[in-house]
């Protein structure tokens, strides 16, 4: 797959980038002794140096009487970067294949989306993390094949994260407690657009403005480990996070006001030095969303461990 | 594209090999271990971390039962060393704060109980 030179090539211009930067670099989510790693579902607080690649998931969504059964599979990759050491900004894309049950499979590009956050306020005795940001869904960028929107939704949010460890230490096994949390308004570039229905008709799909709010609850094994009793589970265990993703969007207007759909991820993210894997169940909170459960997994790296002296550092004021 | 995802995995492959030192220090193990209970006094106090850490920027204190400190440690290598005198009955606290060789700050803070 790769030559030699190829190699070679790679490899020293990695060199070159770790040699040519001056000492320093910041932590990934930490707030304290609290760690936060990167949900897969939704955003965590923080910014950070990451990369996530891939994200897999795949369901299979319910038939109507207009289509069959689906099953979706995406391949996504997301790339988060600090320009200083409390403002990043980010992409990501997906690779959508949809395979109707009886029709040929349909595959394509999903819209870009790029986003800016900043974090506003951190509490190291406390755990608490909270962030302002904004994330942007450029409309037309993707396959429309696929159904990707032809406009943009420009969603601004806030990001928390609390960790329990902050507790009286009669509570001291749920110290290693943790939630994480987004809130966003969606807004749409057009409050409708025209399409074509299954049979060729013009059709007119009005476009909502959306409340978007995910939260996850976190069980820390690391942190347990560390700060409340060695368990002697062994280090299996020992780098293991248990949690539960919610994610919900409830559309605010244009005819469609309070239909929320969301899914509930249960699953646990495996935390290593310079990476973590995660892997969740998708589950329809409710039946306007579906009724299959589907898997949703994620390779995700630590550029600012990985390559602390280059690409995992601010670009500006690197030293916190 | 395919160039770029190459460089991507292959600058990703040589990050997280072993070869590749740097990350956050985190505490390993200690001894006396996290949250334990001892029978008589320890004569130090051993933190063990996952990273070799600065000895400049790393240190620790024990803080005793009656909110005096106790103890102070110094860094060598991966681990945190504190001496500490005859500890009495009761409950000690541990609070660490390291900076890895590649400058990532982490802290932390445990108890351990001293018995007769």
């Amino acid at each position: 797959m790769f030559s030699i030179h190829s190699v070679l090539r790679i490899t020293a211009a990695i060199a070159v980038l770790q040699a040519l930067s001056v000492s320093g670099a910041s932590a990934h989510c930490y707030a304290g002794s609290r760690f936060f790693p990167a949900t897969l579902v939704s955003e965590d607080p923080c910014v950070a140096d990451e990369l996530s690649l891939p994200t897999f998931t795949t369901i299979r969504t319910p038939g109507s009487e207009e289509e069959p059964r689906t099953r979706e599979t995406t391949y996504s990759f997301d790339f988060a970067k600090r320009i200083t050491p409390d403002f990043g900004i980010g992409m990501g894309r997906s690779y959508v294949k949809l395979k109707p049950d009886g029709m040929p499979t349909v595959r394509g590009w999903d819209n870009l989306e790029v986003s800016a956050k900043y974090q506003l306020y951190t509490n190291a005795a406390h755990e608490f993390v909270f962030s302002v940001g904004v994330d942007a869904d450029i409309g037309g960028t993707g396959s429309r094949r696929i159904g990707s929107e032809s406009f943009s939704t420009i969603t601004p949010a806030i990001y928390f994260g609390k960790g329990f460890g902050d507790l009286h230490s009669g509570l001291n096994y749920l110290r290693p407690f943790a939630v994480t949390g987004v809130v966003g308004y969606g807004i749409p570039s057009r409050a409708s657009t025209l399409g074509l229905d299954e049979n060729s008709d013009l059709s007119i799909e009005r476009n909502p403005h959306t409340l978007n709010t995910s939260f996850s609850i976190q069980y820390s094994l690391p942190y347990l480990q560390a700060n409340v009793r060695n368990t002697g589970f062994g280090s299996i265990f020992n780098h293991l996070i248990p949690l539960v993703e919610f994610k919900f969007e409830t559309p605010l207007d244009r005819g469609q006001r309070g239909q929320t759909t969301g899914t509930i991820n249960p699953g646990f993210i495996w935390v290593e030095k310079k990476f973590q894997i995660g892997v969740q169940a998708i589950i329809p909170a409710n039946n306007r969303t579906g009724q299959n459960t589907g898997v949703i997994a994620q390779l995700h790296f630590y550029l600012d461990d990985i390559f602390p002296n280059s690409l995992g550092k601010p670009i500006f004021g690197g030293r916190p | 594209m395919r160039k770029l995802f190459r460089v991507v995995i292959v600058s990703l492959a040589l990050g997280v090999s072993p070869s590749a030192l740097f990350a956050h220090a985190t505490l390993e193990r200690a001894s006396p271990p996290v949250g334990s209970v001892v029978n008589g006094s320890p004569s130090q106090i051993r933190l063990w971390f996952t990273e070799a850490i600065e000895r400049r920027f790393s240190e620790a204190v024990v803080i005793g039962p009656s909110g005096n400190r106790v103890g102070r440690g110094s860094a060598s290598g991966n681990q945190l060393v504190i001496s500490v005198p005859r500890l009495g009955a009761g409950t000690y606290r541990v609070n660490w704060r390291v900076r890895s060789i590649d400058g990532h700050k982490t802290e932390g803070s445990y108890t351990f109980e001293v018995t007769r």
